[in-house]
């Protein structure tokens, strides 16, 4: 069954040798069964905007499968737009992260407001760090208040999960990433409520390590068909890639 | 390979949708092929000890692949010792603290008193080093404990710390429940030898397949897993 993990991350890990570089990913990724992956630049969110992006659309460029998520720091917010406006037409981009410089917290929506609009004519999935019901609550007012893009929550509101489930169900801009609390009940539930088709697989890869993510797929109570969708499909679609490389 | 899973747990808990069952932990272990698993009720850790072990001991008793593990909670405590002094013939097998789910500070007077007390029962203990300062602050708390020190709920972000206080004590364990982190798991065996690693689950919460996967795709090798997965909890809990 192939997989998209649509939550990755370049740099910034503990352990040397794992995710340095795209290599280092890229091989660990495949060595883990992983088609496809979208990578979200460390040095993006915790240095440069603008550099951190850059130097991953540099590694990006040659690996097939590998794509990027543009980081948009909210407490960068000229730098950030800049490089949305050179990067976010390019390819390999399906994505803008939003953050800032607490990710427990809440983003400021006034501010996100500038960088969402920059956003706009690219039509390019809006990802949100939602650890928690605060951070999904201010990710719900986003979905409603701009209602042409969509969103992914990312981690799905950790062991609040309940509430992006119920975020979800109030606004079908919303896309479920499942990295967050490891727990056996959430995947079944989301799809009770929401259905499959908008949730997503991802890992937050090298922490987690994609393949204990891919275990909490392989333990929730749900059909081999739910899984594919979970794993690859719904991914595909969010990010039309099927039409892309159809064409 | 005989799994043994060094924990687990069953039994009803907030943060978990549904109650999680004593049927639907065994239905997990059988799924998994883990044979046998170290085991508490959620009751002693979210509301009462002495209900709670009371409650792991009649579980156990009925299901001999469950080993019972009982639960003290130092908020709680007023200085009781007859409960503490028949731990060990009541059969258990370790002992469990939850400093970070229950809020209290590993310097914690009635924490001291417990470990005080526990020293003579010499069974081995189990507690969670979850946030930072808290490993650092169990060298003292157990310092010269006569029966293996387990840390428990160890993920990336208190690795480092982690890894410095096992060196430092040879006779403490990791286990691995929340070491989910790439590589984590060979750094941890090259760091402070594969023989103090124990593998644990959180099941019936968390996934035991995410647990494996991890212990898969961790770059030891056929024997290594074995070791990890059974022998060295076997070795350490004397069985």
């Amino acid at each position: 069954m192939p997989v998209f993990d649509t939550h990755t991350y370049l740099e910034g890990y503990l352990l040397p040798g794992i995710n340095q570089n795209i290599t280092q990913l890229h091989n660990l990724l495949r060595a883990r069964g992983i088609e496809r992956a979208l990578v979200m630049a460390r040095r993006a969110m915790q240095v440069d905007p603008i550099a951190g992006n850059r130097i991953l659309k540099a590694m990006i460029d040659p690996v097939p499968g590998v794509y990027g998520c543009l980081v948009a720091h909210l407490n960068r917010v000229n730098a950030s737009v800049q490089v949305i406006r050179e990067l976010l037409s390019n390819r390999k981009f399906l994505g803008v992260y939003l953050t800032a410089t607490d990710p427990e917290h809440p983003l400021n929506p006034l501010i996100a407001d500038e960088v969402l609009n920059a956003c706009r004519r690219y039509q390019k999935p809006i990802f949100l760090r939602t650890p928690n019901a605060d951070c999904v609550e201010a990710g719900l007012h986003l979905a409603r208040t701009y209602a042409m893009h969509r969103f992914v929550f990312l981690g799905m509101g950790g062991n609040e999960w309940n509430a992006a489930v119920r975020a979800a169900h109030e606004s079908v801009n919303i896309y479920l990433e499942t990295s967050g609390a490891m727990d056996r009940m959430k995947l079944t539930a989301a799809i009770e409520t929401i259905g499959p088709q908008r949730i997503l697989f991802g890992s937050g890869c090298p922490d987690p390590d994609p393949a204990a993510a891919f275990g909490l797929i392989l333990d929730a109570e749900i059909s081999p068909a739910d899984q594919r969708r979970i794993l690859y499909d719904n991914a595909m679609r969010l990010f039309n890639l099927e039409a892309q490389e159809g064409a | 390979m005989e799994i043994l899973d060094v924990n687990t747990l069953f039994g009803p808990l907030p943060i978990a949708s549904a109650d999680l069952s004593v049927e639907m932990l065994l239905g997990q272990m059988q799924k998994h092929q883990v044979k046998s698993a170290c085991t508490l009720s959620t009751l002693g850790l979210m509301l009462d000890p002495g209900v709670g072990n009371a409650a792991t001991l009649a579980a156990c008793n009925e299901h001999p692949e469950l080993l019972p593990v009982a639960t003290l909670n130092p908020t709680l405590y007023l200085g009781d010792e007859a409960p503490i002094a028949s731990l060990r013939s009541d059969g258990f097998r370790m002992i469990r603290f939850f400093p970070a789910t229950q809020g209290w500070p590993i310097d914690f007077a009635p924490f001291l008193t417990l470990v005080e007390r526990l020293r003579a029962v010499g069974l081995p203990l189990m507690i969670e080093a979850e946030r930072p300062g808290d490993a650092t602050a169990l060298q003292r708390a157990l310092a010269d404990y006569p029966a293996p020190v387990i840390l428990a709920g160890t993920d990336s972000t208190t690795f480092a710390e982690v890894i410095a206080c096992l060196r430092r004590n040879t006779g403490w364990y990791l286990e691995t429940s929340r070491l989910l982190g790439a590589g984590c798991l060979k750094a941890a065996a090259d760091a402070i030898g594969l023989g103090r690693l124990l593998f644990g689950t959180s099941a019936a919460y968390r996934p035991i397949a995410s647990a494996l996967q991890t212990v898969r795709y961790s770059g030891l090798s056929e024997p290594e897993i074995a070791q990890l997965l059974g022998q060295n909890a076997r070795q350490v809990l004397g069985l």
